[in-house]
């Protein structure tokens, strides 16, 4: 049997990425202001990471006028909420112990 | 990678996605106050006699839709499922007014025992959303 560590997705794996993709699957859509306060991380952290993010496919960019201001959108594709829930039972199975004995 | 850290790593992931899910509350608030504005209108075009009190509140009803629209486009967070959520309560209390309004205009004017009974059957679906978004924004524990 594999380990579960085998299915990690080696693109949420980062701390960061995996916090913003865990913000982004409680919402349809949310704005990067909020996801960049709920994470607590700063505006270029987070563009980095989103950059990454939607290179990937797991993430959607939108911009949206509110009066004269001009915000972004984030939301999770299909293909990112699938590799979050992926990657959550990936985590879960490590988290209770089970599967192959860790080797590092 | 270790139990704890995996543990640790759910643990941070859950704690920011009830964050985010909290910051979809405000659609609860948006369907309490359209229910009881739904509640106003259909009293006031069932019993009020035609003149200035029904004119009003149908205005104020009117202007209060176009603001919660205005303000639900300005939100932070669009809830999981929000596009089905609100269409479904749209379409449930689009139905429910229809039918209070053509058949009690046509059968039962100034009758509050159709009226009362239907005024808050056009608030259910909304108020139904509402208890629905309190119980589910609070987020995974």
């Amino acid at each position: 049997m594999k380990h579960p560590r085998s299915r990690l997705d080696e693109v949420i794996h980062s701390p960061v990425r995996f916090s913003v993709v865990a913000a982004l699957a409680g919402a349809d859509q949310a704005e990067f202001r909020f996801v960049r306060d709920a994470v607590e991380v700063s505006d270029s952290q987070l563009s980095k990471q989103v950059s990454v993010l939607e290179k990937a496919g797991y993430v959607k960019v939108g911009k949206f006028a509110v009066g004269r201001r001009t915000r972004t959108s984030l939301s999770l594709t299909p293909e990112g909420r699938a590799a979050f829930d992926a990657h959550v039972r990936a985590l879960r199975e490590i988290a209770e112990g089970s599967g192959a004995p860790d080797q590092g | 990678m270790r139990e704890d850290e995996a543990r640790d790593a759910l643990e941070r992931a859950g704690s920011v996605e009830n964050r985010v899910r909290r910051g979809g509350r405000w659609l609860a608030g948006y369907c309490a106050l359209y229910g009881t504005g739904s509640i106003a209108v259909v009293l006031a075009v069932g019993l009020a006699p035609h003149g200035p009190l029904r004119t009003g509140v149908f205005a104020v009803f009117m202007v209060m839709v176009v603001v919660l629209v205005v303000w639900a486009a300005t939100r932070p967070v669009k809830p999981r499922g929000f596009a089905w959520l609100h269409t479904g309560m749209i379409a449930g209390w689009a139905v429910l007014y229809t039918v209070a309004l053509n058949v009690g205009l046509r059968a039962f004017p100034g009758d509050p025992a159709w009226w009362v009974p239907m005024a808050v059957a056009t608030a259910v679906p909304p108020w139904v959303l509402a208890a629905y978004m309190l119980r589910t924004s609070g987020g995974r524990a």
